[in-house]
């Protein structure tokens, strides 16, 4: 299971550095979002310990709540970062006219 | 045609869900993010099924107020404990007996999810319709 | 159990809150953003001294006690860098009260101001590692928000801005991601996120030879140092320093970048005690900084791309002096940090009323402002002669402490590339006095800066050339906090008491 997880968290964070990579506003902002959500798929694997679901008093290795509720967390400023981001690209292409990355020369080093 | 028969009858479905997820929530598996986070899908499908006008006639809220009195609401539950002398953000459990009903109990943190439910939807929706209603940023 | 430790982030969340519901009430909004600034002003002296008489301040979020709960901790360091924000923050809010445009100011500055005041409190106050990345973005989310903010005063299109908000969020969505990570591998590795129990779980972890965590903490050093703008991740400083409105520009290199600083303190003084290899590459990303930051700011012509440059080439100092990571080079660090937090500001809120009056932003296209601004040309010239570390003004005690804690350490070639650092930083910083005040008068509009533009530019410099003739109170203070900082047990003990 965790050597499953490992390869997916694997492929996700290759297609999020490609997506990041290609010169798009939109194509950026949803692989910085898969790029947010594999790493809270890697906390996953952090607190996997074995299949029961974590409930006090059950016998034998539980997941770790407390993973949980940190990706609960991170999920939720993920979805807020996200959401700015979009409106930011927004404006960005809307002023611009363009969504290539290319197109922005106003900033240089 | 398929679509708007599938959301006015799931509509009324999921809103209660969301309910049910907001007040389960100081207990067991549930919570204000998630309820509002639902709440907010319905709001979005309603938008995107029978556009922007139908929506706002049926709604007049301003969505933004609607995030700023969950904000209040959510920092009057997590700054109430300080008046009785308990730490920020403790949780503090009302119980009293109801004739008919029996004990009930009511814990401030419901009052924390509500605040934070409202916060999300309202946020949620300020957002669709900024980018929807190609409202000026800034 | 302390209440005073957790005012702080609840007071500027409440204000943030009661900004919102109050903007309809413009004037009521402004009293009360201005009385709320002065009063966590005097809350966080109160907890300074507190925490001088009374020892570590710890409060238990939610009762529960830790390693279960979330915590905040008020040591020394965090206090006086919590003052050092609330003062900080309050001249910026005068200055932005006199500067944006009232509709922007009303609807989401003034709420988005408190917000990041709440991250900025948060962070230095908080005993838990994940809760310290929840305040970093909440710090984050309303720093964006700041940057967008409309700035006709600025002479900025709206096009950079935009590019260059893109710029910060994108590399601090990857930020965020790789904080997390480091976070997630910690926690795996230690079970544990309570920073008082990692820095005694990574030292027994440690000595029984686990290898990664070095690398963990090499993943911390590299978050941190894109938050302080160390030098190979500096590059989206300049941009984004030059698009923010001016008073969030002061804000940015005034207390912005010492989080990241100060949570690099931490880790060398509490999380990852004694890990040379990690400290050796604190010093060297100082070394970088330095020399960077000083030969860009060299070429610039735009004044607060310039002051951006010298800001980051300054960090440089600072990171060397976290990075030697000894009691005395720590109190230096702090020394250091409180007066570039105080100097830096205070250059880019008279750089915007500069821009202010002459409507230029290159200094090759203005000059002769000595004549007929006075005030801005003896306060600028009080911040650069701190900047380049010229007594009698507390820049040039900082630098002192520092040279002595390097030379202290027996590192002398480091001592001769931070030398060659200050120098370019008189250099700089004198040209670009002299561009803007002396020289032949250009264009020259009849207008004047309001006094709510003037009084916090003269606020800061006071405080400026006090702290440079009397520097005895503040180096008493910091030779403390250099103590209590890099002994993790004090720390410890008044986290856990006994419980590990």
């Amino acid at each position: 299971m965790v050597s499953f997880l490992a390869l997916v968290i694997g492929i996700l964070f290759g297609v999020a550095v490609w997506a990041i990579r290609h010169g798009n506003t939109l194509r950026i902002v949803i692989g910085l979002s898969i790029l947010s959500n594999t790493v809270n798929l890697m906390l996953i694997a952090v607190g996997f310990k074995g299949e029961i679901a974590p409930i006090i008093g059950l016998e034998g290795a539980p997941a770790d709540p407390l993973v949980q509720a940190l990706i609960l967390t991170a999920i939720v400023i993920g979805f807020g970062v996200t959401a700015f981001a979009l409106v930011l690209s927004y404006a960005l292409i809307k002023e611009e006219g363009s969504t290539e990355v290319d197109a922005f020369r106003r900033l240089r080093g | 045609m398929v679509a708007r028969v599938i959301t006015n009858a799931v509509r009324y479905i999921c809103i209660l869900f969301s309910l049910t997820l907001l007040l389960a929530g100081h207990n067991e598996p549930g919570g204000g993010f998630v309820a509002g986070a639902m709440t907010a899908s319905v709001f979005a499908l309603l938008y995107l099924v029978f556009g922007k006008d139908y929506v706002e006639s049926r709604f007049q809220t301003d969505y933004r107020t609607l995030a700023v009195s969950g904000f209040l609401i959510t920092i009057f539950f997590a700054l109430m404990p300080l008046v009785l002398g308990e730490p920020v953000l403790s949780s503090i459990l009302f119980s009293f007996d109801l004739p008919q009903l029996g004990r009930v109990e009511l814990a401030s943190a419901v009052g924390f999810d509500f605040g934070i439910y409202l916060v999300v939807v309202g946020s949620i929706l300020t957002i669709l319709r900024w980018s929807a209603g190609g409202e000026e940023l800034g | 159990m302390s209440l005073l430790a957790a005012l702080p982030v609840v007071g500027s969340l409440t204000t943030a809150v009661l900004l919102l519901v109050l903007s309809r009430w413009p004037r009521i909004q402004k009293g009360l953003a201005l009385g709320s600034n002065l009063l966590l002003f005097s809350i966080a002296l109160a907890l300074l001294v507190e925490v001088r008489e009374g020892g570590i301040q710890v409060h238990h979020l939610s009762g529960w006690p830790p390693p279960y709960g979330i915590i905040l901790v008020a040591d020394l360091l965090s206090s006086t860098l919590l003052t050092v924000t609330a003062g900080v923050f309050l001249a910026a809010l005068v200055y932005s009260l006199g500067y944006m445009e009232k509709e922007s100011l009303r609807l989401s500055y003034l709420p988005l101001f408190f917000f990041l005041m709440t991250g900025v409190n948060g962070a230095f106050l908080t005993g838990d590692i994940f809760n310290l990345f929840v305040f970093f973005e909440v710090m984050l989310l309303s720093t964006y928000g700041l940057l967008i903010t409309w700035d006709p005063k600025g002479l900025i299109s709206r096009a950079e801005k935009l590019e260059a908000t893109f710029k910060y969020l994108i590399l601090n969505i990857i930020g965020a991601a790789v904080m997390l990570l480091a976070i997630g591998t910690l926690y795996g590795t230690t079970g544990t996120l309570n920073m008082a129990q990692l820095s005694v779980r990574i030292q027994t972890l440690r000595a029984a030879g686990v290898v990664h965590i070095d690398l963990i903490a090499l993943l911390f050093v590299a978050v941190f140092g894109l938050k302080a703008a160390a030098a190979p991740f500096h590059f989206w400083l300049p941009d984004v320093y030059t698009s923010a409105p001016t008073p969030v520009s002061a804000i940015l290199s005034g207390i912005l970048n010492k989080v990241g600083a100060y949570m690099m303190i931490r880790l060398t003084s509490l999380l990852f005690v004694g890990f040379e290899g990690v400290s050796e590459v604190i010093l060297l990303l100082g070394l970088g900084t330095i020399i960077l930051g000083g030969v860009m700011a060299m070429g610039q012509s735009d004044i607060k791309r310039l002051l951006a440059y010298s800001s980051v080439s300054q960090m440089g100092f600072l990171l060397l002096a976290i990075g030697l990571a000894s009691g005395q080079a720590i109190a230096a660090a702090i020394f250091f940090l409180v007066s570039h937090a105080i100097i830096s500001s205070m250059l880019f809120l008279a750089a915007g009323g500069v821009t202010h009056l002459t409507r230029e932003r290159s200094i090759d296209r203005m000059g002769g402002l000595a004549g007929s601004s006075p005030f801005l040309a003896i306060t600028f010239l009080i911040g650069i002669m701190a900047l380049a570390g010229l007594p009698p003004l507390n820049g040039f005690i900082s630098k002192l402490l520092i040279f002595q804690a390097i030379i202290d350490s027996g590192r002398l070639l480091y001592v001769l590339i931070a030398l060659i650092g200050a120098f370019l930083s008189i250099v700089y910083n004198f040209r670009a006095w002299l561009d803007t005040f002396w020289g032949k008068t250009r264009r020259t509009e009849k207008r004047s800066l309001s006094l709510y533009l003037l009084l916090p530019v003269g606020f800061l410099a006071a405080i400026s050339l006090l702290l440079g003739i009397f520097p005895e109170p503040l180096v008493d203070l910091v030779s403390q906090v250099g103590v209590q900082a890099t002994t993790p047990d004090f720390y410890v003990e008044a986290v856990l008491g006994g419980v590990t």
